[in-house]
């Protein structure tokens, strides 16, 4: 143990341990956080993706499923659209979103006509049977793990309680679906959906059907299901940015504050061992490199156990909660490690600066 | 053939100092003429506030003089900037002190490398294992290599920071009261050590002490009183 880096981290273990834990704590904030944002947006684009239809319209002028906005949309425009040449089959769906039954994340539910809906998405029942009528949800495999629900349980959904009729396969959408006519009337909003999504003929002509519906019935949206992960992209929820910014900033700031008054601590304990060091002739470009070189180490080591803390949090976080995706993807690795670097080389400059300027004849003499 | 003259490697020209402590200027040196010949052991004696410390810490570049010149191998340390006074301490100066002042995290050898390491300027990480161990043999200290300091004893502690002081082969060891903290045996022992290397290496020596005794093993004795050389 002859490198004082090592020796110094080794031997003040409390103040080691609580500064490694505050690079931790950036790095889980970054990581989870970010995860988190990512995940849920990537999950939803993939359940919606997995609806079968190619095209999507809905009342207004964009897409905009992140809401809870009461369902907008006419039914009524599903037999028109019908009607449209290139069309094979619509289905009106109803969403609507409440917080998770843990009160983290969220929970979709959806309100389908059970035929329509069926018949686009190639929706089976695994387990139970089919939505009958207005008392009854049917729910999908990891909604029925999650609650240890099996057909014939009751489950509470909008404050209501339903018998669970089946479990349904492929994840589409949201993990709870009601008939839209109950949704229609828990939402107080008779003959309204969120969307319509429609079924080409030929998905390949998706464009050409696109605009005969636009056509027919201007001034609405129009997207492509195809769409719905770049709709989901981050650079289509502008307050996600700033709210990643700003998560991205607190853990900056936290993580190089703990390092700050950890090394300023440090410095002040070992002010007689800088005056050595000065009475050995160490320039003051040693004496930053040797305070900076420590805080590095501890920033590694927080980034690390960082990274542990991270993957445990998922854990617990996938298992207590209706959040299935948190996505630790390797450029947000790398961006919260070098934040964390960052905060440990910011956080012991000023007290390295401090160390190297100190008066060697003071330190030399300090008790 | 005529001998080669003993080069000079301390010298000191009125050498002043003031502290200014609140709103009075309080003279810790008045005009010291002091000059150091290659491998000559010089005590330097005194009572407690006649300047001794403070001309030991302008000598090794720790302090700037208010006034006067301070020749070290050749240079004048009072031209050079801190950073160059650092240098010069860094090439020509080790210094022993009286409470030792090693590393207690790092083992005797460790605190060996680590003035190896900054002589270096922090290019040599390893430093000269064999110059450790000749210098460790030489303080009789080869079986402690790997003690941390609170593992010896004080007489060898002050030993282990000899061994540092001599390591990089300074031109000067400025000794503060190097067997101040030792009881009689350990600073015969220590006093032994600093006179084997003066022999042995022509190592040049300035050490300071309250001790008759400790003096006597040096060469020269100087004495000072009120920041004045009266004798030496």
């Amino acid at each position: 143990m002859d490198n004082l880096v090592v020796a110094n981290i080794k031997q003040r273990k409390t103040r080691t341990a609580i500064s490694i834990l505050g690079v931790a704590i950036g790095v889980v904030l970054i990581l989870v956080t970010v995860g988190l944002a990512r995940g849920m947006l990537k999950e939803r684009a993939e359940r919606e993706a997995n609806v079968g239809a190619e095209i999507m319209f809905s009342r207004g002028g964009s897409f905009s499923s992140l809401s809870t906005k009461n369902l907008l949309t006419d039914v009524r425009y599903a037999d028109i659209i019908k009607t449209i040449e290139g069309v094979e089959a619509v289905t009106p769906v109803g969403q609507y979103i409440s917080s998770g039954a843990t009160g983290i994340g969220f929970e979709m539910v959806d309100g389908i006509d059970f035929d329509s809906y069926s018949a686009i998405s190639k929706l089976r029942i695994v387990s139970g049977h089919a939505l009958t009528n207005d008392s009854e949800v049917i729910i999908d495999a990891i909604y029925a793990k999650d609650r240890n629900k099996s057909p014939g349980d009751t489950v509470e959904v909008l404050g209501q309680q339903f018998r669970v009729a089946g479990i349904y396969a492929p994840e589409s959408l949201g993990r709870v679906k009601m008939t839209l006519s109950k949704m229609q009337q828990l939402l107080v909003a008779p003959n309204k959906c969120f969307a319509i999504y429609v079924k080409c003929k030929n998905p390949e002509e998706q464009e050409a059907v696109a605009a005969r519906i636009r056509d027919r019935l201007p001034d609405n949206f129009i997207g492509f299901t195809r769409d719905i992960p770049g709709l989901y992209a981050e650079a289509s929820v502008p307050a996600l940015d700033v709210f990643l910014n700003a998560v991205v900033a607190v853990a900056v700031v936290i993580s190089a504050m703990v390092i700050l008054l950890a090394m300023y601590t440090t410095i002040t304990e070992r002010t007689r061992e800088i005056g050595i060091l000065k009475s050995l002739g160490a320039s003051k470009g040693f004496i930053i490199g040797i305070i900076e070189r420590e805080a590095l180490l501890i920033s590694v080591l927080g980034i690390i156990s960082g990274f542990i803390f991270s993957l445990v949090a998922r854990a617990i976080i996938t298992r207590v909660t209706t959040l299935r995706f948190i996505e630790f993807e390797p450029k947000w690795i790398l961006i919260a490690s070098s934040l964390g670097l960052l905060a440990g080389f910011l956080g012991a400059f000023y007290p390295a600066i401090r160390a190297a300027n100190q008066d060697p004849v003071k330190a030399l003499s300090y008790e | 053939m005529s001998e080669q003259p003993v080069k000079t490697v301390i010298e000191t020209k009125d050498l002043r100092m003031v502290y200014r402590v609140g709103k009075v200027d309080v003279p810790a040196l008045r005009g010291v003429d002091l000059e150091v010949k290659e491998g000559e052991f010089v005590a330097i004696m005194g009572p407690s506030g006649c300047g001794k410390s403070t001309l030991l810490h302008i000598l090794g570049g720790l302090l700037k003089p208010t006034s006067g010149r301070v020749i070290i191998d050749g240079e004048d340390i009072t031209q050079l900037s801190d950073a160059q006074r650092t240098e010069v301490r860094r090439r020509k100066i080790g210094f022993v002190f009286q409470r030792f002042n090693l590393f207690p995290t790092l083992t005797a050898e460790g605190n060996l490398r680590l003035a190896e390491r900054i002589h270096s300027n922090g290019y040599k990480q390893s430093g000269d294992p064999e110059k450790r161990k000749q210098v460790l043999r030489l303080l009789r200290l080869e079986n402690k290599m790997h003690h941390k300091p609170l593992e010896l004893s004080g007489g060898e502690q002050q030993r282990v920071a000899i061994a540092r002081a001599v390591i990089t082969n300074p031109a000067i060891i400025l000794a503060d009261e190097p067997t101040g903290n030792l009881d009689s045996e350990n600073s015969q022992i220590v006093l032994d050590m600093l006179q084997e290397l003066n022999r042995q290496m022509n190592q040049t020596i300035v050490m300071i002490t309250h001790n008759p005794e400790a003096a006597a093993v040096a060469q020269r004795i100087v004495q000072m009183r009120d920041g004045h050389i009266v004798r030496g």
